[in-house]
Parts: C-alpha cells; sequence; structure tokens
C-alpha cells in the first residue's frame, strides 16, 4: 500500500487537509462552550449581590455529548478570573447551593479548596480570582422536560456569614415537548 | 514477544512511571516543587504544568501568560532546551499520556489495529495539525485545553471523568481508542494530534544537525535490514527502502526502544554523527529529498 503524504505535493495536501480538520476541530470546540453554563462574580465592598440568572439549555448539547453523557452538565466561572475580590480585604470563600434537585458537587482545581467543607481554606486576596464548578448530575426521567432543575448558588464568607452574592442558575430543555 | 522486546518496554515503563509521579496529582512532585521555588499557588497536578497553554499562546503574546517565574512557562522553557540538546526527552522518556495508549494498545491483538502512520506520512498531518493549533486562537477557540490529553489522563487517576464537554469526549475517543489502542504502537495522537511533540521534534529537527547534540545514529554496517525496529517503533518512525533503514526526525521520540530490540546493536542514541539519510519526502517524479540530519 502506497502511503500517503511521502511525495512533496502530496505531503503539502496532507498539511493542508490536517490543518482544515484541525480548524474545523477549533470551530466545532467554540460550540462546545454552550454546553456549559458560565457566569462571573465580582466581589464589591457592597451588601449581597445578585447576579444575572444564569441559563443552561439541554437543546445546544452537541452529539457525542447527547450519545455519551447527556445528564451531566456544569455550571461554572470559567477560566477568565472566577470569582474575583475587587473588596479591600481578604476574603473567606464558602460556596452553598440551594433548590437544586439534581446530585451535584462543586469541584475546583484550587490546591486550596476542600471538596468537602466547599471552603477555599486560604483567603481570597484583594485582586485575586477563584475559579470553580457545581457539576449536576440530573434525573434521566426529567432530561426532556422544559424545565428540568433549578437553583442558587451561594458565595459566602465563612468567618463572618456574610452572603456575598447569589448565581440563580436555570436548567431548561427548549427542545422538550 | 521477544526478550529484548519485553526488556525494553519494562524499563521504559520505569521512565513513564517516574514521570506519572512527576507530573500527574495525588504525587506531582514536579509542579509541587517548582511551586515551592517560584512561590506560585495553583494546582499539585499536571494543569499547573502545563506545556500547551505557552505553545498555543505562542503567536498571541501571551507565552507567559502566569508570569516569567511561573512553573508552567520555566517548563516550557526547559523542554525546548531538553529537545534542543536531548530530543524529544520528554516525550520518549516522561510522557505518561502518551505511554498510557502505547502500552494498552500491545493489549489488543495486531489484526483490530490500524497501521495509520503507514496508511499516511505523519509528519505534514502533525505540522499540519500544530499550524492550525496556533492560529485557532485568532480563528474559532483555542485548543489548549480542549484536546489535552495530559488533562484526560489526570482525570483518569482522579477516577472522576467529572461533565465533560463533545469535545472532551471525541479527544478521549481520538488519544485513547482511534489512535490509541486500535492504532500500530498506540502512538497516533502523539504522531498527529500533539503539540507539545511537534514542537519538541521542530527544535530537536534543528539540533540533531549539530554534532554535540544527542540524536537517534545509524550504524549502516551493522544494519542486516531485519526489521525487527520498523516493527517495534512505536510511532511507526522507521522504514525500510531501497537504501536500507530510514528515520523520521519529525515524528521520533528518541524512546530508544529501537536501540534495545536491534539485535546487532546498528541503533545508538548519542553525540557526533547520526548516521541517518532522511528520505520523508520525495521531489514530485524525483529522487528522495536528503535532509541529512547529524551532517
Amino acid at each position: 500500500m502506497k502511503t500517503l503524504g511521502n511525495s512533496r505535493w502530496s505531503a503539502i495536501l496532507v498539511f493542508f487537509v490536517m490543518f482544515a480538520f484541525t480548524l474545523s476541530l477549533s470551530f466545532f470546540a467554540k460550540q462546545t462552550v454552550r454546553e456549559r453554563s458560565e457566569f462571573r462574580v465580582i466581589l464589591t465592598p457592597a451588601a449581597a449581590q445578585g447576579v444575572r440568572p444564569t441559563v443552561l439549555d439541554l437543546a445546544n448539547q452537541l452529539l457525542p455529548k447527547k450519545l455519551v453523557q447527556p445528564s451531566k452538565v456544569s455550571v461554572t466561572t470559567g477560566h477568565r478570573g472566577g470569582i474575583i475580590n475587587k473588596t479591600q480585604e481578604p476574603l473567606w470563600i464558602e460556596v452553598a447551593t440551594r433548590g437544586f434537585e439534581s446530585k451535584h458537587q462543586i469541584d475546583s482545581l484550587n490546591i486550596h479548596f476542600d471538596k468537602v467543607e466547599r471552603r477555599l481554606m486560604t483567603p481570597l486576596n484583594p485582586g485575586e480570582g477563584f475559579i470553580f464548578s457545581v457539576d449536576l448530575e440530573l434525573p434521566k426521567d426529567k432530561l426532556k422536560e422544559n424545565a428540568v432543575d433549578s437553583g442558587v448558588i451561594e458565595i459566602i464568607n465563612y468567618q463572618t456569614g456574610q452572603l456575598l452574592a447569589e448565581v440563580p442558575v436555570s436548567i431548561i430543555n427548549s427542545h422538550a415537548n | 514477544m521477544q526478550k529484548p522486546v519485553k526488556a525494553s518496554l519494562k524499563d521504559r515503563a520505569k521512565w513513564y512511571l517516574l514521570g506519572f509521579v512527576l507530573f500527574f496529582g495525588p504525587i506531582a512532585i514536579y509542579p509541587r516543587l517548582m511551586q515551592l521555588l517560584t512561590g506560585e499557588e495553583r494546582f499539585a497536578n499536571i494543569h499547573s504544568v502545563c506545556l500547551r497553554m505557552p505553545i498555543g499562546n505562542l503567536f498571541t503574546g501571551k507565552v507567559a501568560l502566569h508570569g516569567v517565574v511561573s512553573v508552567s512557562f520555566i517548563s516550557f522553557l526547559l523542554l525546548i532546551i531538553s529537545a534542543f540538546f536531548l530530543g524529544p526527552f520528554f516525550c520518549g522518556r516522561l510522557c505518561a499520556a502518551g505511554a498510557v495508549p502505547e502500552y494498552l494498545s500491545r493489549i489488543i491483538p495486531d489484526r483490530w489495529k490500524i497501521n495509520w502512520a503507514k496508511i499516511v506520512n505523519p509528519t505534514p498531518v502533525r505540522y499540519g495539525f500544530f499550524a492550525a493549533f496556533l492560529i485557532a486562537p485568532f480563528l474559532a477557540q483555542a485548543l489548549t485545553c480542549n484536546m489535552c490529553q495530559f488533562a484526560l489522563l489526570q482525570k483518569c487517576v482522579d477516577t472522576n471523568f467529572g461533565v465533560m464537554s463533545s469535545m472532551t469526549i471525541l479527544t478521549l475517543f481520538f488519544w485513547l481508542v482511534l489512535f490509541g489502542i486500535f492504532n500500530v504502537g498506540g502512538r497516533g495522537y502523539c504522531n498527529f494530534m500533539c503539540p507539545v511533540g511537534a514542537l519538541q521534534n521542530l527544535v530537536h529537527s534543528i539540533g540533531a544537525r549539530f554534532g554535540f547534540t544527542y540524536k537517534l545514529r545509524l550504524d549502516r554496517e551493522r544494519c542486516t535490514s531485519c526489521g525487527i525496529c520498523v516493527k517495534e517503533c512505536p510511532m511507526g518512525v522507521l522504514s525500510k527502502n531501497s537504501d536500507g533503514l530510514s528515520h523520521k526526525i519529525h515524528n521520533c521520540l528518541t524512546c530508544r526502544h529501537c536501540e534495545r530490540v536491534c539485535p546487532k546493536g546498528a541503533l545508538s542514541y548519542g553525540t557526533g554523527d547520526s548516521g541517518w539519510k532522511e528520505t520523508g519526502i520525495k521531489m514530485p517524479g524525483g529522487p528522495d529529498v536528503p535532509v541529512d540530519a547529524g551532517k
């Protein structure tokens, strides 16, 4: 069998085919951003803030996700800073949730985040950010309903007990009957 | 399986285990030590080392995204320097994410596997991917985290695949299945879709031109063209042709598996002249283009 890409012209062709294929993967990757929901919180000295509700639509799931893992979804701060402390003092962050029916857990790559306590064990200093995600396992029988689940993510200063911010979350399926 | 093959696989496995312990959580000795040195506090796993981010940001001006004194940027520099002097040392010795599909593929019978390196020359595929990887942040979505096999291995270790996006699922399929266990050699993802490997081999192809750098060498007088090395090379970079043995330096891991399995000791790793006549790409209708790597 002759190997493709061994002559100069076929190598150039193979190079550009792979180039195009990779770029198409990049566009595909851009579409997959809609499979999760992202929110950002800027913590300011003012009283507890309500953050714009974040909506996750299961109809945005692409085929691989639909086939392999349709019920596992993530509501995340993303990687661009996450919760940012814009106050003048260090904050002791705890992430709490309320109202979700689905099984869920808080996950963070941050070395100081205690997943059981849901607390950042070192203070979030002024100007610093903290990234995390709420990973939910939705009940399979509810995936085809219009309103799948909803709840609120709360950011609390666990030293003072002060509620710093609230993020309302709705998980819907706009393709549901 | 022949004795030298087994022995080589065992010895290489020890290196990959070391690489695993060094870079991947929960142990992750290297990021922990580096974080002590740099004062940076991020993740105690492969994510703080992230070699893909500086490469993906080569053209965006954010190569040192977390600062010059960061684990990621220092590791990136070490990677380039080691590739110049030693070849893709990280890939050939320490990359557990490349080793996992290679070793798993040995469990699968050969008749179920596809020899991708024989169907298509991996060099233009690899650099086609690499070029698009560098440009992707400007056109659509960066592929740094999206197609990261290191993060996938870390997820395997954490025994928590968590929430995967469609892109992650596709990457898992490419890395472990299509170009992994069902690929002859198991290293299709390294060959085609790893920017860390592509950059190292690009640097190695330049470094190997100098006599003082380490490279895979061929002693033509000892080589009997028995083909054991061709069959055993996990990357499929060795081939037999009318000139004898040929070698694709742009895909070679310098894992030294061929050196160990060669019954005549014709292949070695060291400094000096490489002894290869690189014959990866032919002129249309003409003779092979010699790219004398070690001369």
